[in-house]
């Protein structure tokens, strides 16, 4: 006979690990565990249970290293597997912070399942590399931005379909699409499609033909209708399009169901934004005004490129070709406008346009490195003037003005060679936190227009003395030590330390740019050339500045913040909201925090080895 | 209902009487005559090594005399550890209609029912469940009046058990806090979200037993620290 014991069930299959079982074990599962309930204060685990994997129902634990500090906190759905083996110096403490309720899985059975379930058994692994890299196959991948046309249908819907039946009357029908502002309005009996009405049907079916606008829909719509189903191709729809002379293509799914209804225009802008058009656009511009439309196009190609699940770097080099070539269309622009440069000269640009792995939503920081012959009183106007016009537009285009001042504006960051060389001297011979600060933004430099051999001088100079000066190298460490990672996620908060627990994991802080500082501590002290993060790490761990499994682990850490900063954006850009790096934890799936809490220990294991192999002092 | 002081009722002798006096007027091979001719468990043992038995019926209505058991579920709490592998539940054929202001409660319809066990054989597997165990319950008055008339029915006579009431440990623990206390909450709902136990939305005899098991888990911690001792013998009711 059958327990029923879906309440319990119902629950399990909420936590990620066990989410990944097939129904029959989940539906067996109830019945091997036991309940258990504590109140605050009380041990755990409780001194007389057997080991084995705790699942918290309700209430909450805080698990604390030796030393006191706050390891995590685990809510509702976290887990606690408490191990038979001695083997692992588990000194950490753990409290009952709340009155909570648990269901344990014995270790037994809980073995059984690991032996039986690879995907159950791979949540526990040991290594957190692993699991990363078993995350980042799953977040979608294969996609790269040739493969535009090859984008599903359902990728390209960008609302939910808007629906009437047949029976309501015309009048109200327009009423709901001039509300709905659509074009097309789908009209659905007993939950299945039987027609469409378009603003054409409206015009010459209904106005023009004298019809009552108190008459049923029914009678202007269109009732044979061409579908597409939501796997197909954005290729195929584009031949239906052509092939029926229509504009607009309901689509449903095999069973029948409704998923929404695809425009040629949707088609359009799928295909309008592809890199290639938005770079040959730029290049073309007439003008500024050209320059910025294709700006304002960035956001889109973005979350096209997550919607066909494009992986970090491709999709980090489709927003970087189009903000280079608008760049380099900026400072042809700026010759047409205002002469012919006096001298030769370079644009350079820093961050995470210089490292090749930007997004739509980034600041600009650039810079101005003039041939050894530049005169100020002579040529000093024209450079002004030529970074004002290049930094304005680019302003225009979206990249909005650096709030620090790392643009080529700047007097101080538009000089001769000699004069780069003697700033990198002083950064790098008398090192003061802020100025450390500053300067590494300046190691991420990268010729976007004009003469590139002017920064390869500079490089010869910079890079070797860098490499040498050990004192430089220890305040790098420490600059990049500077964020600590979060400890990962309590119910709805992202839980930094003991005292701060945030609304929002902001992935630029706490991920991208802990990794771009530690890839970059890397380079910089092994003299390398390297500027993309990933980059920088692989060529680190071939020069032996770093183990292979570390410089992989940050890599794939550094992958799962990128892509899941560009989804966070591309459903900004869906919802039209301005973009940000801040994802709410309530938008993460189980999986996605428990991947995040391992990227989170990745770079934090490696901060705690940087700490000792760089020698870097005091504590944080 | 007698509010007493229970810890120094000799609940052993009285028990050992009234099972006597039950046994004599059952058949023997009876699973009540089993029943009362097994141990009852040991009341002097600490709660952390009690055996309970946590149970609770739908019925038909209120009325034990006239309304009939619906179904029943169980749970078995070995301490503190509510085991699942011991939950069941069963379906119970009434053989009279199923009154509508019962039937929106417990959502059991007359065709559901009519697949269920008949009477006799569901109260043999509660009787077995029972053996040596100490039966917990919410506002157990309820549970053991259902169970005693429909032993009486079946075998012709009622069982003597010790029974552990959570609804008057909760109130117990009002008075000795001196908190006042309205009716409602001393509800199952009610006092599990006084301990922060989450919310079940079925109402189903196994869930509410379990939730009953939960919630006296939590008084019994209520009660006595980590530490101490608490005989099962002080969370008896006497009904």
């Amino acid at each position: 006979m059958a327990a029923e014991l879906w309440e319990i069930r119902d629950f399990i299959a909420e936590v990620p690990a066990f989410a990944e079982l097939p129904a029959a074990a989940l539906d067996a599962l109830p019945r091997r565990l036991t309940v258990r309930y504590l109140r605050r204060g009380r041990p755990f685990p409780p001194p007389d249970a057997e080991p084995g994997l705790w699942i918290v129902r309700s209430g909450a634990l805080a698990v604390r290293e030796p030393d006191g500090r706050l390891r995590e906190k685990l809510g509702e759905t976290d887990l606690y597997l408490e191990s038979d083996e001695a083997d692992e110096q588990k000194p950490d403490t753990v409290a009952v912070v709340e009155d909570s309720l648990f269901y344990q899985l014995p270790l037994p059975a809980f073995e059984e399942l690991v032996e039986a379930h690879p995907a159950f058994a791979w949540r526990f692994e040991r290594t957190r590399r692993q699991r990363l890299e078993r995350a980042l196959s799953e977040l979608g991948q294969g996609g790269r931005p040739e493969s535009l046309m090859a984008a599903s249908v359902e990728s390209l819907l960008r609302r939910e379909p808007i629906t009437a039946t047949p029976d309501t009357p015309i009048r109200q029908g327009a009423e709901i699409m001039t509300e709905a502002q659509v074009s097309a309005l789908l009209l659905l009996e007993d939950g299945q499609l039987v027609g469409l009405v378009t603003d054409r049907d409206l015009r010459r079916r209904c106005i023009a033909a004298g019809v009552s606008v108190e008459a049923p829909l029914r009678e202007i719509m269109t009732e044979t209708l061409i579908t597409v189903a939501p796997t197909a191709s954005a290729f195929e729809a584009s031949l239906l399009f052509s092939r029926h002379n229509i504009h607009h293509l309901p689509v449903v799914a095999d069973d029948g169901a409704l998923v929404g209804i695809l425009s040629t225009s949707d088609l359009l802008r799928h295909q309008g934004t592809h890199s290639i058009h938005l770079v040959r656009d730029a290049m073309a511009a007439p003008d500024v005004e050209a320059i910025a439309r294709v700006g304002s196009r960035l956001p889109d190609l973005e979350a096209q490129l997550v919607a066909i699940g494009a992986e970090a770097e491709p999709l980090g080099e489709a927003m970087v070709t189009v903000t280079d070539a608008m760049t380099r269309r900026l400072t042809e622009l700026a010759e047409q406008a205002l002469g012919l440069a006096p001298i030769a000269w370079a644009w350079a640009a820093l961050g995470s346009q210089g490292r090749r792995e930007q997004t739509a939503f980034t600041d600009q920081d650039n810079a101005l490195i003039l041939d050894d012959a530049f005169e100020p009183g002579q040529h000093g106007d024209w450079f002004e003037r030529f970074a004002r016009f290049v930094t304005d537009g680019l302003a225009a285009a979206g990249l909005e003005p650096c709030p620090g001042g790392t643009m080529a504006t700047t007097p101080d960051w538009r000089q001769p060679v000699a004069g780069w060389q003697a700033q990198f001297r002083d950064w790098i011979e008398q090192p003061e936190p802020h100025s450390v600060m500053l300067a590494t933004n300046f190691f991420d430099m990268r010729v976007v227009a004009g003469r590139e051999s002017l920064l390869d001088l500079l490089w010869d100079k910079v890079r070797p003395a860098a490499r040498e000066n050990t004192i430089f190298q220890r305040r790098l460490a420490n600059n990049a030590l500077a964020i600590r990672m979060p400890l990962g996620f309590f119910r709805r908060l992202v839980v930094v330390n003991d005292e701060q627990h945030d609304e929002r994991l902001d992935l630029k802080r706490y991920g991208l740019m802990p990794i771009a500082d530690l890839a970059r501590l890397h380079a910089v002290s092994l003299g390398l050339p390297e500027l993309h993060t990933v980059r920088r790490l692989e060529a680190a761990a071939r020069a032996g500045g770093m183990s292979d499994q570390a410089a992989a682990g940050l890599a794939d850490a550094w992958r799962l913040f990128y892509v899941l900063r560009a989804r966070h954006q591309a459903r900004q850009v869906r919802r039209g909201e301005p973009l940000d790096n801040r994802l709410d934890p309530e938008q993460l799936s189980g999986l996605e925090r428990d991947h995040l809490r391992d990227a989170f220990r990745v770079v934090d294991d490696h901060q705690r080895w940087v700490r000792t192999h760089f020698d870097v002092s005091g504590t944080r | 209902m007698a509010r007493l002081r229970l810890s120094w009722f000799p609940h052993g002798t009285w028990l050992a009487m009234r099972r006597r006096y039950h046994r004599r007027r059952v058949a023997d091979e009876s699973p009540l005559a089993h029943f009362l001719d097994s141990p009852v468990a040991d009341l002097d043992a600490d709660w952390r090594e009690g055996q309970f038995l946590v149970l609770d019926f739908e019925t038909t209505g209120l009325d034990p005399g006239q309304d009939r058991l619906l179904s029943v579920g169980w749970v078995v709490m070995r301490g503190p550890t509510i085991d699942l592998a011991t939950a069941e539940h069963e379906l119970i054929n009434p053989m009279i209609g199923i009154p509508e202001q019962s039937a929106v409660i417990h959502c059991i319809t007359d065709d559901a029912a009519a697949e269920g066990l008949p009477e006799r054989e569901a109260l043999g597997l509660v009787l077995e469940a029972l053996t040596g165990r100490i039966l917990v319950a919410h506002n157990a008055r309820f549970e053991i009046a259902f169970l005693n008339a429909a032993c009486r029915r079946h075998f012709g006579a009622g069982l003597a058990i010790p029974v552990i009431d959570t609804l008057q440990l909760a109130r117990q623990g009002f008075e000795r806090r001196h908190l006042h206390h309205g009716p409602g909450e001393l509800r199952l709902d009610a006092l599990r979200g006084r301990y922060h136990l989450p919310r079940y939305h079925a109402h189903h005899a196994l869930i509410d037993a379990l939730a009953t098991a939960e919630l006296h888990s939590a008084l019994c911690q209520d009660r006595v620290s980590p530490k101490g001792r608490l005989s099962v013998r002080r969370l008896l009711s006497v009904l």
